[in-house]
Formats: C-alpha cells, sequence, structure tokens
C-alpha cells in the first residue's frame, strides 16, 4: 500500500472511531444518568455516578413502568405472532393456490405498504369507536397487525417463492391437509424469514408511539414510551428517574439487536432494492 | 396440487390480511377524504356538509404552510445526511477502513436505530437542556461556549435541534442499507479501477454512484416519505412549540383533532399530507420491480 493510502486509511479508522463515540456517548450517559441523584446531574453533568445505587430504577419501575413494560410485551407478543401468522397465510396462499386475480389480490396487499398511518389516524380513530375497540388492547393491536402485515407479507413471500414445491408433494404424497402442509411443512422451512419479519414487527410495536398516544386512553393500557412521556411531562420532572426509565425501556431492543443482529440486518436489506 | 384449488382454504388463508388491510389501511383513506368535507366533533352525532371549504382554508392557512415548510426542511436536511452523507460513511466505512474497524462501527451506528423514537427524543430533551445536559458544556470545554442555547426552547433553533436528533439516530440505518449495494458491486470493478490509477474519490463517483443509483434514489423516497409524516420526534420532544416554531403537518394533524376538536378540518390536513407523500410511494413502490419478480417470465 502506498504512503498516501496509509495516511487515508489512517484518517478514516480515526473517523470511524469518532463516529462511534459520537453514537455510544449519549447512550451511555443515559444508562449512568439512571445511577445519579438528581443533585449531581445539575451539578456536573459529566461527573460519573458516585456509587452504583438502583432506587431510580426501583422508583421508576413502582411508579409506572411496571404497568407499562406489561402493556408492550402484551402487545408486541400478540401483535407480532399475529402479523407473521396472517402474512405466512398470504404469502402461502400467492405463492402455492392457482387462482383468478391473484395479482390484483397481491398488489392489494403490497400497495399496503405505500399508506402511511399518520395521515389516517382519524379514521382509524372513527372505525375503532365504531367497532367499540376504542381504548381497548384488541383496539390497539389491530392497527398494528394491520400496518405491519403488508411489508412483512413481502418478506415471507419472496422467501416462500423460492421453496420447491415438490416438497409439499413429497411430504404429503399420502394426502395430507392443507393445514398441515403449512404448519408442518412451510412454516418451518421458512424459519430464517419468520425471525426476520417477528424482529422487525416486534420493534415497529415495541417502539410505536402515536397508535398507542391516539388510540388508547386509560393508563392501564398505555405502553412504555406513552408512559415515558408522561414523565417527562409532569410537572416537576425527576430527571435521573426518567434517565433510569429511558434505560430500561431501550435495553430490551439493544440486546435483542446484540443477539439477533444477523436478522436485524437481513429484515432491512430485504426491504432494499432487488437487483 | 389438487390441494392447492381449494377455494374454502385460499378464502381462510387471503381473509384476515385482507379484511384488516382494507378495513384498516384503504378505508381510513376514503373515509378520510368523506370526513373531510363535513364539519363535526368527536362526540357529538351530527355532522355538518360543508364541500371544500376546509381545503379553501388549509390553503390559506398559515400554520399548515409553516407546518409544511418544517416538513420540507425536514426532508432536505435527511437527504443531505442519510441519503447522501449515509452513503459517503457507508463507502468509506466499507471501502477505506480498516476490516474491523468496519464491521465494529456498523454494528455500533445502527444502535440508536433499534430504540424507540421516544426514548431516544427524551434523551436528547435531556442532551439539549442548559442545565442538566451535557451538549452545553462540552462546547464551552472546546471553546464555543458563545453559541450555546436552549437549543429547544429557542424558537430559532428548536426546529434544527429536532432534526438533528433523527439524524443521529437514523443514519447508521442508513449506512447499513447501503452497506447491502456496496457489498454487491463485484470487486474486481474495484481492483481493476485501482491498477489504473483511480483514487478513492474517482472510484466512489465512476464506480460506485453509478452502480447503485437505484439504491440511491429509493433511500431519497424514503427519507422523504418519512419527514413528511414526522410526527413522534417532533411531539416528544416539542410538541410543536416554542410557539408554533416545531410544527409539523402531523403535529398539527394531531392537535386540530384531538386537542382543538375540529375533525373536519384536521382529517382535511390527512388528506393533503397523503397527496404529498403518495407520490414518492408510488416511485417507491415500483422500484421493487414486483411485476418482474412476480411474474418470474409468466407474464413478460
Amino acid at each position: 500500500m502506498s504512503k498516501q493510502s496509509k495516511l487515508g486509511r489512517g484518517i478514516v479508522n480515526l473517523f470511524c472511531l469518532l463516529a462511534i463515540v459520537v453514537v455510544l456517548f449519549p447512550l451511555l450517559w443515559m444508562f449512568s444518568g439512571g445511577f445519579k441523584t438528581d443533585t449531581l446531574l445539575f451539578s456536573s453533568p459529566w461527573a460519573l455516578p458516585k456509587s452504583i445505587d438502583f432506587s431510580n430504577f426501583i422508583d421508576v419501575w413502582n411508579k409506572c413502568i411496571a404497568t407499562n413494560v406489561f402493556n408492550s410485551v402484551f402487545y408486541t407478543v400478540i401483535g407480532t405472532l399475529l402479523t407473521v401468522l396472517f402474512s405466512g397465510f398470504a404469502a402461502y396462499a400467492i405463492v402455492r393456490f392457482h387462482f383468478k386475480h391473484k395479482y390484483v389480490v397481491f398488489l392489494f396487499i403490497l400497495s399496503g405498504m405505500m399508506l402511511a398511518p399518520q395521515c389516517s389516524l382519524i379514521p382509524i380513530y372513527k372505525i375503532l369507536g365504531f367497532l367499540h375497540l376504542y381504548d381497548t388492547r384488541i383496539g390497539l393491536i389491530l392497527p398494528y397487525v394491520a400496518y405491519r402485515i403488508p411489508f412483512s407479507f413481502f418478506l415471507m413471500w419472496t422467501y416462500m417463492v423460492s421453496l420447491p414445491v415438490e416438497i409439499d408433494e413429497a411430504a404429503c404424497i399420502d394426502g395430507c391437509k392443507i393445514h398441515q402442509t403449512f404448519f408442518k411443512i412451510v412454516m418451518p422451512m421458512s424459519k430464517p424469514v419468520l425471525a426476520t419479519t417477528a424482529i422487525m414487527a416486534a420493534r415497529y410495536i415495541w417502539n410505536d408511539f402515536a397508535f398507542a398516544l391516539v388510540f388508547t386512553e386509560s393508563d392501564s393500557l398505555q405502553t412504555i414510551p406513552l408512559g415515558l412521556f408522561s414523565l417527562r411531562s409532569a410537572n416537576n420532572t425527576q430527571w435521573t428517574e426518567l434517565l433510569a426509565g429511558l434505560a430500561i425501556a431501550s435495553l430490551p431492543m439493544i440486546i435483542m439487536y446484540a443477539l439477533l443482529q444477523k436478522y436485524f440486518v437481513n429484515g432491512l436489506n430485504s426491504g432494499a432494492v432487488k437487483g | 396440487m389438487a390441494i392447492y384449488k381449494n377455494k374454502k382454504m385460499l378464502f381462510l388463508f387471503l381473509f384476515p390480511s385482507m379484511l384488516l388491510i382494507g378495513a384498516l389501511i384503504f378505508l381510513p383513506v376514503i373515509l378520510n377524504v368523506y370526513y373531510s368535507l363535513f364539519k363535526w366533533t368527536a362526540y357529538s352525532k351530527s355532522m355538518k356538509f360543508v364541500g371544500l371549504d376546509y381545503y379553501v382554508k388549509l390553503f390559506s392557512d398559515k400554520n399548515v404552510w409553516s407546518a409544511f415548510r418544517n416538513n420540507a426542511l425536514y426532508a432536505v436536511i435527511s437527504i443531505i445526511f442519510q441519503a447522501i452523507l449515509g452513503l459517503v460513511l457507508a463507502y468509506i466505512i466499507n471501502n477505506i477502513a480498516s476490516k474491523k474497524i468496519a464491521v465494529v462501527s456498523r454494528v455500533i451506528i445502527f444502535i440508536p436505530a433499534v430504540v424507540s423514537i421516544t426514548a431516544i427524543g427524551l434523551l436528547w430533551v435531556i442532551i439539549y437542556n442548559p442545565s442538566i445536559g451535557f451538549l452545553n458544556p462540552i462546547l464551552e470545554s472546546i471553546g464555543l461556549g458563545g453559541v450555546i442555547k436552549d437549543w429547544l426552547g429557542d424558537k430559532s433553533t428548536a426546529m434544527m435541534a429536532v432534526i438533528m436528533v433523527s439524524q443521529w439516530q437514523y443514519m447508521g440505518e442508513m449506512v447499513m442499507l447501503y452497506t447491502v449495494g456496496l457489498q454487491n458491486i463485484p470487486t474486481e470493478l474495484f481492483e481493476s479501477a485501482k491498477i489504473d490509477g483511480a483514487n478513492s474519490l474517482q472510484t466512489f463517483f465512476r464506480i460506485t454512484v453509478p452502480l447503485i443509483k437505484e439504491t440511491i434514489l429509493m433511500n431519497v423516497m424514503i427519507t422523504i416519505i418519512g419527514a413528511f409524516m414526522v410526527f413522534d420526534e417532533v411531539y416528544v420532544m416539542t410538541s410543536g412549540g416554542p410557539g408554533r416554531s416545531t410544527e409539523v403537518l402531523a403535529s398539527l394533524l394531531y392537535k386540530t383533532g384531538f386537542r382543538q376538536d375540529n375533525m373536519g378540518y384536521a382529517c382535511a390536513i390527512g388528506v393533503f399530507m397523503f397527496v404529498v407523500t403518495f407520490i414518492f410511494a408510488i416511485v417507491e413502490l415500483k422500484m421493487y420491480n414486483v411485476k418482474e419478480t412476480m411474474g418470474g417470465g409468466k407474464n413478460e
């Protein structure tokens, strides 16, 4: 390597390290902030916590986050399962079944991706009210699932389309039922894409703010993002408690990302242009 | 196989998705238009037909246009940082930096994108805060004490402060998206460019950019759509304030509908947002090349 390009690489490496610091520092500051006292935070924002004291975490957990965590986990788990199941059904139908207007159905599901929920908040709110689902658990889960299906369907369809139909045929030579083919053969073979789809859906539901804000009202139904938001809006914000709350809210997704990085990356990649 | 002609099973498989998409994605778009023609509130049953009045009002409403300008600013800055600088960053990480550093930085700069906008937004509310945040002390310590201020509390800087948080959060995601495109470029191309004596800059503009044109365009579309739909970031950090300095279309829609209970007008704003983004969305969907992939030669 020439001297010049060595120097170039050195500068670039330094620059990458700088980018890492810019990203990591605020996050680490958030985690350490949870261990500080309000006085310390006000007197010197830079200082490291004096001791490892979990009282902020415990206080914020007891105050509201416990209910919120339960709700967020509930919505995320149920919403993700339904998304994967329904998208899997639809992708399977498009890949395997023979029927008229297949392309129309396909486009119908896929074009859901073009319609952003933010413009439709009021009509969805009205529809949920009409169905007596406003401010209920199921009334919040259904919109999540609906808006996740188009993309999830797209992911699963691109995968299933490459599964050879001969496997279904061979496995089912003795005349097995269609739902058995789906649950026992097609779904297990699609495991990698199921994981990707599930993670993308879980990230979306766990992190959502707008739907939870508009479609729920009761404190008992609220999710972590709303809980954090109301901690901040309180007259006398306990900043270090808030920081502890932020840390609690961020940790599950960061851990999931650390463990299942491959699937996060796959999820993003499949959204990118093909070819 | 004969089982794949079973109409009843086909119906069962397609029904949940189609019902949910029909009822909660497509129907709301139509209802939005319908509701925007009436004056109505959340809790009263009466709806008074006002025709296109709200659209006339919308086009002369200063608040709508200032919100629109904020969305446009959001779009421009996001294109610069995510679609353009994201590519540059992805390029130097993938093509110039050492392997180990490349892997580590790609993994780490993506972390903020997996955390909720709410948590990131509130974290930055604290970081920007003049009495407890660390941003102003940093600026002071590097001799920029003159510029420090209450970033989110000052009308002139609040919008930019919110926008920059989005850039911080999502640049890593863009780098990840571009990385795929970059890794699909055959390495021989870079090698032969090197042999011909091309420097990194030339390689970038002559090889990389032309070969991932589509990815760039796609990311620009995603960025624009996101910018015109933005809600969480703004609502969490400033709720549109101070004054109306950070109001965007979605926060204006939310406040008009759910705070002022002027549902008809809020729907008109929704339709306006829909029209603005729909055009970009069509371009984006076209790029998925579904027809080709689906037809697999059958339709060709």
